[in-house]
């Protein structure tokens, strides 16, 4: 579990877009994956039955409101550590742009993204991860791409109004 | 236009069977416009992967290891649970009491993974299954517990166990010490008692590796906290080999 740490708090920041937020998100995670570790069914892949935990979490907090406000120029406050060295700015405001980018997707589409795009998860995987059918995976990554290439490169519609 | 946006993601993702993947990969090489996409998420791809790395990189926060290390794992009953809760607990007294690891100690603290690990690493399910709240010994474990002999200073190469010693529980039933075959990272010991018709492990704990050509003493390499077991349970003596082996030919019985 400690080994999949890194991941999962890459997944939760692409959740989040907020540092600490994610770092909760983990936290409550790995607890309730502790405490539940009698629904993990041995031999399978305990790196999706925690993204999926981590995944529910997200969606409850959301519900119950308990994500305090604030702006992807948090990053500050837990990014400094990790971005220190001469590429720093450029790798935090690489970052920025992205969670902003990605904060502008509504949360479905954020989930996809974050698994097929960000962790290289598999779209059948990330079918299951989510529980939903792989053509709802697939198009709501599809629609998340379009808004992405548009915010993140900025010259989306171009090869798009091609086709 | 043959080919359709959704397809072309999945082009980008790797997501195509081969033969698809090749299809797709002639007309985007004769199609401009379908190259320009496709670079364009390619790029896209790219650019979002290469944004989210450098979190990986970041040293842990001491809470979240803390999490792992103090969140009670449930001692309950389906098969996982009690598997990796109850190997969870025994090994961390072993350690605790032996003072030496085997497995990483980040495994360790989380406590669990263990019990995955432990799964893993000797192929537990084949040996054992949950019954309950007990654990069975199964396929070559209940075997070796049914017909091997102490005496006998099984071999383990080939073998799934090796016998250690054979007792009178104080229940009047017969117990047999154990130890599976493991591989470099340590094995299993444990107890087994025999209980209507099934080698019921009583108590089962992190044993160190050991080479099974020098295996000496029957019990000698036991971890302490099976002989404590042993000790505990036994009613008289452990069973010399004539008494071991006229108990196996009656079938284990009870008294």
């Amino acid at each position: 579990m400690m080994a999949l740490l890194p991941r999962l708090r890459r997944f939760a920041l692409a959740l989040t877009s907020r540092p600490s937020e994610a770092d909760d998100l983990v936290q409550d995670t790995v607890e309730r994956a502790l405490r539940n570790l009698n629904q993990f069914v041995p031999d399978t892949r305990m790196d999706s039955w925690m993204f999926r935990i981590a995944q529910n979490l997200w969606i409850d907090r959301l519900r119950a409101n308990k994500v305090r406000a604030g702006t992807v120029n948090d990053l500050t406050e837990a990014e400094n550590v990790a971005f220190d060295g001469e590429r720093a700015a450029e790798a935090h405001s690489m970052l920025a742009t992205t969670m902003r980018a990605l904060e502008e997707l509504p949360r479905e589409q954020r989930e996809v993204v974050a698994l097929v795009l960000i962790d290289g998860i598999s779209y059948r995987e990330a079918a299951a991860i989510l529980e939903l059918p792989i053509g709802t995976v697939t198009s709501r990554l599809a629609r998340a791409r379009e808004a992405l290439a548009a915010r993140v490169l900025g010259s989306g519609t171009l090869a798009e109004n091609a086709l | 236009m043959t080919v359709s946006r959704e397809t072309l993601m999945a082009f980008v993702d790797g997501e195509l069977a081969p033969d698809e993947a090749r299809r797709v990969a002639a007309e985007v090489a004769s199609d401009p416009a379908l190259h320009a996409y496709v670079d364009q998420q390619k790029q896209l791809a790219g650019q979002l992967h290469a944004a989210f790395a450098p979190v990986l990189e970041q040293q842990i926060p001491e809470r979240l290891e803390k999490a792992i290390r103090e969140t009670k794992v449930p001692v309950e009953t389906n098969f996982a649970s009690s598997l990796i809760a109850r190997l969870g607990r025994i090994w961390r007294e072993q350690t605790s009491r032996a003072g030496h690891s085997w497995i990483p100690a980040g495994a360790m603290a989380a406590g669990i993974a263990l019990g995955v690990l432990l799964a893993g690493s000797f192929g537990i399910s084949t040996l054992m299954r949950s019954d309950g709240d007990a654990l069975i010994a199964q396929g070559q474990l209940a075997q070796t517990l049914t017909t091997a002999l102490a005496s006998d200073q099984q071999d383990l190469r080939g073998g799934a166990a090796r016998i250690g010693v054979s007792f009178w529980s104080k229940d009047g039933v017969f117990c047999r010490s154990f130890t599976t075959q493991g591989n470099t990272r340590g094995s299993l010991a444990g107890i087994a008692c025999r209980e209507n018709g099934d080698w019921r492990i009583t108590t089962l704990a992190a044993a160190e590796a050991h080479d099974s050509s020098s295996f000496a003493t029957a019990g000698a390499d036991m971890p302490a906290i099976v002989r404590g077991a042993m000790n505990s349970m036994i009613s008289g003596d452990p069973l010399d080999a004539e008494q071991e082996r006229a108990a196996r030919n009656q079938g284990w019985r009870a008294k």
